[in-house]
């Protein structure tokens, strides 16, 4: 009998899980009774699921953390729009770098909340000073995400009109030819592999990330095939000490005769990539202003333990952690005409490394601040340091 | 109007009373910088577009200077102001006539030094003229008129881009420019009154050039260099039209004017120097 009850207290559960990631739940309760009334069964057990629902059009007021900027947002919401958990969303998003509004439509599969549609039209306005750049983003885009066995895939369509401009007069020319409109119709996969126990600072586990995107075969002026992957593993060493390992790399091929636009290509450095540098201030610039790469590749070895003497165990201490750690990373551009060694020996020359020790914050489940000493080496002309103590605040960390 | 601002700038000139004698010298330097024009690609320009390019053209190479013209699709968002087109040397990029020609001024070429105080006055006057007059019109013209707009100018701005994003933009320049037409009265003029506009300005024009080869004596200023931007531009574009050409037509010494400074200037560096974009090609020549 106990056993029976543990099984369906543990169903119960599940399903009041499923039923609060709907989104369209304010509370779940779950009674389990022995069963009556006419038609109950001996041995019965009743389970009723005592749901309230949210109102049918709700208004949100957050404040996000990005990559190194802040933001306030606006939201309105109809969380069940036709009754079977259908979401549209409005935002409005007002931050440190960015204004941006989106309107999306989310509709999950019926009793498989994994697959999922949705679409989304979009105007984001983003302001990039370590290139001098401007860019008006406005597009629609379609997403379709489903898992396959222990993997998750996202299939995207995504078209933009994309507007460049520079956000001083003293910009560089080759930022300043980049400058118009354009627009990108591109379709995408991701792969996404999580068997991490957190998503900040987690104790074991791995992540891979497997990113593809195809421009200029729907439509648009931008033809391109860009890769990139991200890789972290993570594993618990005795006396709460973690070892973390991660990988991460890129590559832009343009295709046919157009130059990459200096929108899509990768950018390194800065508290969240190669710490020690200046936010995006690796690689090919042009007087001063960074003008990004068309291959990249960056890792990072740490090691968190708690904070020295354990100050506030148990409670405000534990979401401190202390980090030693080890960047390197490299980006360069592919357009010298040299075949797929010679691109390879360019990653490996004159490669940018730092190292250091800081403290680590973690936000919730969302977000972590960093505050780290660090020791910038490997430094090329052109590259702008932040040697000594530098500030992160973030969602993906090197 | 025009006669106002004319008055109005030679009697500033009298009051300050600096009238002087100078010995007019038309100097020639080469200047050793390599001087670089942007544009919009000729296929894709609009007809303002490329008078602007003209008259800048004929500018710098009155003023003996080597330039190199590169066509862009996005010159006018490369430009600091926005207008094309614009020039960049070394590290310094200029747009706009006004400035271009401070600019090279400050490098020690100038058109307008064998000019005095009245006579500066008086070009200054006749330049305004052109811009407020003859820039108008052919805004007008191209953005205003719904045949030209459909048949010409939405093709032709839209062009370097895919769909649909050329139509976004073509009707987005529309908007721009029919507000500005707005804004200084000219969005309720008909284009019968604004063929006599440009019939008055281009009287104007012929009556202060006369006989004489260029506007002020023998020495090309850049009132030259203005005037045959825009009329070099309104005789050999098509549109739908020849309304507007027929009218400049009606000025011989304009049209002899024109094809003079194309000679000297487009043709003979046209055989020295095949990078420079003359404003000669297949269709576009007077002299036929």
């Amino acid at each position: 009998v106990c056993e029976i009850m543990d099984e369906v207290m543990r169903k119960s559960h599940e399903a009041r899980e499923k039923l609060l990631r709907l989104g369209i739940f304010r509370q779940v309760e779950v009674l389990i009774d022995t069963c009556q009334g006419d038609d109950a069964l001996p041995n019965g057990l009743d389970v009723t699921f005592e749901v309230t629902e949210l109102r049918r059009l709700t208004g949100s007021y957050n404040t996000m953390v990005g990559n190194n900027e802040g933001s306030m947002v606006l939201g309105l919401k109809f969380p069940n729009l036709f009754g079977r958990a259908e979401k549209v969303t409005f935002q409005f998003s007002y931050g440190t770098k960015e204004t941006s509004y989106g309107l999306s439509f989310f509709k999950p599969q019926p009793g498989n909340f994994e697959r999922n549609f949705s679409v989304n039209l979009y105007k984001v306005t983003g302001q990039f000073p370590w290139s001098s750049l401007r860019e008006t983003d406005r597009g629609i885009s379609t997403e379709l995400n489903f898992p396959i066995w222990k993997t998750n895939h996202t299939l995207k369509w995504e078209g933009v009109w994309r507007e460049l401009g520079c956000l001083a007069r003293t910009a560089s020319f080759s930022v300043r030819e980049e400058s118009g409109h354009s627009l990108k119709s591109s379709l995408s996969h991701a792969m996404v592999i999580d068997s991490r126990n957190s998503t900040i600072l987690p104790k074991r586990g791995a992540l891979l990330k497997i990113n593809q995107e195809l421009a200029g075969y729907t439509g648009g002026d931008m033809r391109f095939l860009k890769e990139d992957f991200e890789f972290q593993l993570n594993k618990q060493l005795l006396w709460d000490l973690v070892f973390s390992a991660s990988l991460w790399g890129g590559m832009l091929v343009p295709i046919g005769d157009k130059p990459s636009s200096i929108a899509d290509r990768f950018y390194l450095g800065g508290p969240t990539s190669v710490r020690g540098f200046s936010m995006y201030s690796i690689g090919p610039q042009n007087e001063g202003d960074y003008l990004g790469g068309d291959a990249y590749w960056a890792g990072g070895l740490h090691l968190y333990t708690p904070l020295p003497f354990r100050p506030g165990r148990g409670g405000f201490g534990d979401l401190f952690r202390t980090h030693f750690f080890l960047n390197a990373g490299n980006l360069c551009n592919l357009n010298y005409g040299g075949g797929p060694r010679a691109h390879l020996q360019k990653l490996a020359e004159y490669i940018r490394w730092s190292y250091g020790a800081g403290i680590v914050l973690r936000l919730g489940n969302i977000a972590r601040l960093e505050l780290n000493y660090c020791f910038p080496m490997g430094v090329q002309s052109g590259d702008r340091i932040c040697d000594g103590v530098q500030f992160g605040a973030g969602i993906r960390f090197l | 109007m025009w006669r106002y601002l004319g008055e109005r700038d030679l009697s500033n000139a009298w009051s300050a009373g600096k009238v002087k004698e100078r010995i007019v010298q038309f100097k020639k330097w080469v200047m050793g910088l390599s001087v670089r024009t942007i544009t919009r690609p000729k296929a894709f320009q609009k007809p303002g577009h490329l008078c602007l390019h003209l008259l800048q053209m004929a500018f710098l190479q009155m003023c003996n200077l080597p330039v190199r013209v590169v066509c862009r699709a996005n010159a006018e968002y490369m430009s600091p102001s926005g207008k094309v087109p614009f020039i960049h040397v070394g590290n310094q990029v200029v747009s706009e006539l006004g400035p271009i020609v401070q600019f090279v001024k400050a490098k020690g070429h100038s058109l307008s030094d064998g000019l005095d105080e009245v006579q500066k006055a008086e070009m200054k006057a006749y330049m305004e003229l052109v811009n407020n007059m003859l820039l108008t019109a052919e805004l007008y013209l191209q953005w205003c008129d719904d045949v030209t707009v459909e048949e010409i100018t939405h093709p032709r701005y839209g062009s370097p881009y895919p769909w649909p994003l050329n139509r976004i933009l073509a009707y987005q320049k529309q908007w721009e420019i029919r507000r500005k037409m707005k804004a200084i009265g000219w969005a309720g003029k008909s284009l019968e009154q604004v063929l006599e506009d440009v019939d008055q300005c281009c009287q104007a024009l012929s009556q202060r050039l006369g006989t004489q080869p260029y506007f002020f004596n023998k020495q090309p200023t850049e009132l030259d260099a203005l005037v045959f931007g825009h009329l070099f531009t309104i005789l050999t574009t098509q549109l739908t039209t020849d309304e507007l050409s027929e009218k400049v037509k009606n000025y011989g010494n304009l049209t002899a004017f024109c094809r003079r400074i194309e000679q000297q200037y487009f043709e003979g560096h046209d055989k020295d120097n095949s990078g420079t974009a003359a404003p000669r090609s297949a269709k576009r020549s007077l002299l036929r």
